[in-house]
C-alpha cells in the first residue's frame, strides 16, 4: 500500500514550487486561484510535471481552470493512494 | 510490437510528458533503444524531470536551435559516439502575434524568427548529425513532425506556412542525404493537447473538428495515436522512403468535414 500523504507536507511542496517559479510568497494561499497566479504556461507545466514526478498524480490542464490551491493540495492527497 | 534493441535515438522536443517526443522517447525505450534528449533554456528543468518519468534515464543535452554554435557543440558531442540510429525534430516557434488569426498583421521580424525555430533547425539539426546518421548500418533517420498543410488551418496561421516549409526542407534534405544513406521524413499529426498547441488561438475548435470529422476518430488528449507512425519512420521498416509525409491524423487530411451528420458518435 502506498504512503497517505500528509496535506502539510503537499501544501509545503508547492510553496516551495511556486517561489522557485518567482511568485511572491505574499500571493500564495489555500484560497488563492491557481490561474490567477503570476505564472506562464511553462510555469505551469514545470509545476504539473514535479507534481507527476514526485506524487504520481497527474491533473489534466482542464481540471486547473478556477482551481484554488488548497482544492489542488486535496486534490494530490486523493489522488496519491490511487496513484501509487 | 517494435523491437530497436541496441539503437540509439536523439529525441528534441520533449517539453514534459504531454510532449508527443516524450511518447516517442517512451516507446522508443520500451523497443530497447537508447535516447538522449535535448532541450533549451527555461524549458530545461522540466524536460529533466520529464526525463525521470520515462521507462529509463536519458541524458539532457543543451540545444537552442537559434545558436550556430549550439549546432557545432551538438555535432562535436555526436561525433564520438559509436552510433546514431535516427533522430526526432519536434521543435516549433511562433511569437503569438504571428498565431490565432492575427495573420494579416504579423509583422516580418514574427514570420522570420518562426521561420528559422520551426523549419530552418530541421536543416542545421540534420546537417550537424549527418556523419553520425551515416554510420547508422540501417540508414540513419531523419523524422519531422508537421500538420496537414494541405489547406489553411484557422488559427495555426504562420505556423501552418511554417511547417510547409518544414515540408520542402525535408525535401531538400531527402535529395541531399539520400547519397549518404541517410531519410528524412514527417508526420503531420493531428491536433494533440500539449504546451505547445494551447498557444494557439482556436486549437480547441480545430480539435473539436477532428473529433467530429476524422474517419478513424480523434483524440487530442491521446499523443500515442501520432507514436506508431513516427517510430515507423525511425525504425529500419521504412529504410526505402524518404521525403515524405506521413498523416497521423485519423485520416480528416483525406477527406472533407462539415458535411450532413458524421456517420459514427465522435471518439
Amino acid at each position: 500500500m502506498p504512503q497517505e500523504v500528509d496535506p502539510t507536507a503537499v501544501q509545503e511542496f508547492l510553496n516551495s514550487e511556486l517561489v522557485d517559479l518567482g511568485v511572491e510568497q505574499d500571493a500564495i494561499s489555500a484560497d488563492a486561484r491557481f490561474d490567477e497566479l503570476d505564472i506562464d504556461s511553462l510555469d505551469v507545466a514545470d509545476l504539473m510535471t514535479s507534481i507527476k514526478r514526485d506524487y504520481g498524480v497527474e491533473i489534466p490542464r482542464r481540471d486547473l481552470v478556477g482551481l484554488t490551491l488548497g482544492q489542488l493540495v486535496d486534490r494530490i492527497v486523493t489522488e496519491r493512494p490511487a496513484a501509487g | 510490437m517494435l523491437e530497436l534493441p541496441g539503437r540509439k535515438y536523439l529525441v528534441t522536443g520533449v517539453l514534459n510528458d504531454e510532449s508527443i517526443a516524450w511518447h516517442v522517447a517512451a516507446a522508443l525505450q520500451r523497443a530497447g533503444a537508447e535516447v538522449c534528449l535535448t532541450s533549451f533554456g527555461r524549458a530545461m528543468r522540466i524536460t529533466r524531470k520529464a526525463a525521470a518519468l520515462l521507462p529509463e534515464p536519458a541524458e539532457v543535452l543543451e540545444l537552442d536551435v537559434t545558436d550556430d554554435a549550439g549546432f557545432e557543440a551538438l555535432a562535436e558531442r555526436v561525433r564520438h559516439w559509436d552510433r546514431l540510429d535516427g533522430v526526432l525534430h519536434s521543435i516549433a516557434f511562433a511569437p503569438s502575434d504571428a498565431l490565432g488569426k492575427a495573420f494579416l498583421s504579423t509583422p516580418a521580424s514574427s514570420a522570420l524568427a518562426g521561420f528559422r525555430t520551426s523549419a530552418y533547425s530541421l536543416a542545421q539539426l540534420a546537417q550537424a548529425l549527418a556523419p553520425a546518421l551515416a554510420r547508422s548500418e540501417h540508414g540513419g533517420a531523419v523524422v519531422g513532425m508537421t500538420v496537414d498543410t494541405q489547406r489553411a488551418l484557422p488559427g495555426y496561421d504562420w505556423m501552418g506556412v511554417f511547417k510547409t516549409a518544414l515540408q520542402s526542407v525535408a525535401q531538400y534534405l531527402a535529395l541531399y542525404l539520400g547519397p549518404s544513406g541517410v531519410r528524412v521524413n514527417l508526420v503531420a499529426a493531428g491536433p494533440v493537447e500539449t504546451v505547445s498547441a494551447r498557444g494557439v488561438g482556436g486549437f480547441g475548435d480545430l480539435a473539436d473538428y477532428y473529433e467530429r470529422w476524422a474517419p478513424l476518430g480523434w483524440d487530442r488528449y491521446d499523443p500515442s495515436r501520432v507514436v506508431g507512425a513516427v517510430l515507423f519512420l525511425l525504425s529500419d521498416l521504412s529504410r526505402w522512403t524518404t521525403g515524405q509525409v506521413l498523416h497521423a491524423d485519423g485520416g480528416m487530411h483525406a477527406v472533407t468535414g462539415g458535411v450532413g451528420t458524421p456517420d459514427r458518435p465522435a471518439s
